[in-house]
């Protein structure tokens, strides 16, 4: 787990036996430096799901810094580490699409540099977050169970932003085939993680 | 448990800010009016989706990111922070020690501190969403090779993800030894400088001495023996991180919009034999291969790459199938995975051969 660097605020031992987690506790109080502490735990992970949407290293960076402005603007009282997790990837996530659906970007989103990707330890800084570094491994592996069709709609969905209806015609297929594709997926996606209600 | 009329997918797509028309209207109508059933399904679908984020292959941010995301917090909001933390802290003395000479009150965490109830942001109106521009768009995502569903792949899926649990659990577990015999080892270690003093106290002749030494050389031998099994346990960890990395990278590159996947089938050779090759921007390749028959010690198995221009067929390398049957194979090179058309295995002798020379077990394209 992420090491307290600020003595200064003592979680009460009922609290932390009551799961309350030091880092989102200190962070939804402004402690200082459990921003440092909550962007060496998801900065990375959240910087590669902007890019894998944008495609586009500088308006990432953008993107990831209005997200963690954001995070710590509002009056979050997150009681775990991945509740707090779970809010920066979606407000990152909802930014990142919104930034591809100007018409300016999209034209220009082909032109992507892999150089970019560096060879590294997946995952290697959610160690304190373990809960989502185990249930992002089993749903590494349910990805490799899914049919090509399958995998396409979750990503059309995910790092495109398509509707369902939007899914279909990019495919040139029924909505209900798209409809059937999507939850079949879904389903092998949350059987991978067994228990879904569990990480929440 | 669900609404009636939303189904899995409904949840799924709203989650991520993407149901139009009625579907959107009505689901956001039950959230509104407090609805549990759906609130519970919203954060199950979050849950999901967060666990594919960090599936997502990793980029790495520059550094000048961190710096200038800590910028948000200014010095005089660290100076008035402590301040502020201070004061809260010589309040809670004063409350706790005046509370404690009145009542035995108890301090009741889920009204003081467990306050949860993430909100996440609204989903942006509709007439925001240029649906109509998207349908013009030049389809991000390259050819993938289509494929009908795999029940074999499935079991294999089923049968990893079995085994990857109890890795997990294992490495834990194992990390747990760790800890517990470098303790041990340290202990040791002290008895045995503590005898050492003890032996360079004690005077010559003393009947004392040989005794002390005989000790002494029993806990250094107890310390380096414990040491060595330190670093035993540490190779098994380091070598079960190794092998789930491997997995994890596998699917990690289901991101990359130029993947590509082939899938061999068996020869008439044996053609209950599976792989698949996941290809990714044309520089990296991810073989997977299960059901391959033992080979005689002599043989071992070697990929080929089949190319339409250039040097027809390429070895890949050759690999050897574990004990379930089961083999991985991880390449990255450009110039060697530039126009690959089809991929082909042939068992060889052992060491590989220069080009394809045995029977022939697996072919794609």
């Amino acid at each position: 787990m992420i090491p307290s660097k600020a003595p200064s605020v003592e979680v009460p031992a009922e609290a932390a036996a009551a799961g309350v987690s030091g880092l989102a506790l200190r962070f939804s109080l402004k402690e200082p430096t459990a921003l440092a502490e909550v962007y060496d735990l998801f900065g990375r992970r959240v910087f590669s799901v902007v890019m894998s949407i944008v495609h586009d290293q500088s308006a990432a960076e953008d993107l990831v810094q209005e997200t963690f402005v954001r995070a710590w603007k509002r009056p979050f009282t997150g009681k775990e580490n991945h509740a707090l997790g779970k809010w920066l990837f979606t407000v990152a996530r909802n930014l990142a699409i919104d930034h591809i659906r100007s018409a300016v970007v999209r034209m220009e989103r082909n032109r992507f540099d892999f150089g970019v990707f560096e060879q590294a330890d997946p995952l290697s800084d959610a160690e304190g977050d373990m809960v989502s570094a185990d249930s992002a491994r089993l749903v590494h592996l349910a990805i490799l169970g899914l049919t090509a069709n399958q995998i396409e709609v979750i990503r059309l969905a995910y790092y495109d932003g398509l509707s369902q209806s939007e899914i279909a015609k990019r495919l040139g297929q029924p909505l209900g085939t798209v409809k059937s594709w999507a939850r079949s997926a879904l389903r092998r996606l949350r059987k991978s993680m067994r228990d879904p209600d569990q990480y929440q | 448990m669900q609404c009636p009329g939303f189904s899995d997918e409904t949840y799924a797509f709203h989650a991520l800010d993407l149901l139009q028309g009625s579907e959107r209207a009505e689901i956001e109508r039950h959230l509104q009016a407090g609805c549990g059933t759906c609130a519970a399904q919203m954060e199950r679908s979050r849950t999901l989706w967060y666990a594919v984020g960090s599936a997502t292959v990793q980029a790495a941010p520059p550094k000048r990111l961190r710096a200038s995301i800590l910028k948000i917090v200014t010095p005089e909001r660290a100076v008035w922070w402590r301040a502020w933390a201070v004061l809260a802290a010589a309040t809670l003395i004063l409350v706790s020690f005046t509370a404690g000479l009145f009542t035995a009150r108890v301090y009741s965490p889920s009204r003081n501190f467990v306050a949860f109830s993430p909100v996440y942001p609204s989903p942006a109106p509709e007439s925001r969403r240029p649906a109509a521009a998207l349908e013009n768009a030049k389809p991000a995502v390259k050819e993938i090779v289509r494929q009908a569903p795999d029940p074999t792949l499935a079991e294999t899926i089923d049968s990893l993800n079995a085994d990857l649990l109890r890795e997990i659990q294992k490495s834990r577990q194992l990390e747990a030894e760790v800890t517990r015999q470098k303790s041990l080892a340290a202990a040791a270690r002290d008895s045995a400088t503590d005898a050492d003093r003890r032996f360079a106290a004690a005077s010559a002749g003393n009947r004392e001495t040989e005794e002390l030494r005989r000790q002494m050389t029993a806990l250094t031998g107890r310390a380096g023996e414990l040491e060595r099994q330190v670093a035993q346990y540490k190779a098994l960890v380091e070598a079960q991180r190794r092998r789930l990395d491997q997995t994890t990278q596998i699917a990690g590159m289901i991101s990359d919009p130029s993947l590509r996947i082939v899938q061999l089938r068996g020869t008439e050779k044996d053609p209950s034999i599976e792989a698949h090759a996941a290809i990714a921007a044309g520089n990296r390749m991810i073989f997977y291969a299960s059901h391959l028959p033992a080979l005689p010690a002599n043989r071992t198995y070697q990929l080929w790459l089949v190319r339409s221009s250039g040097a027809p067929v390429s070895s890949a390398g050759t690999f050897t199938r574990d004990s379930f049957g089961k083999a991985v194979l991880e390449l990255q090179d450009a110039a060697l995975l530039s126009g690959v058309t089809a991929l082909a295995v042939t068992d060889e002798p052992a060491g590989g051969s220069k080009s394809p020379t045995g029977h022939k077990w697996l072919i794609g394209s």
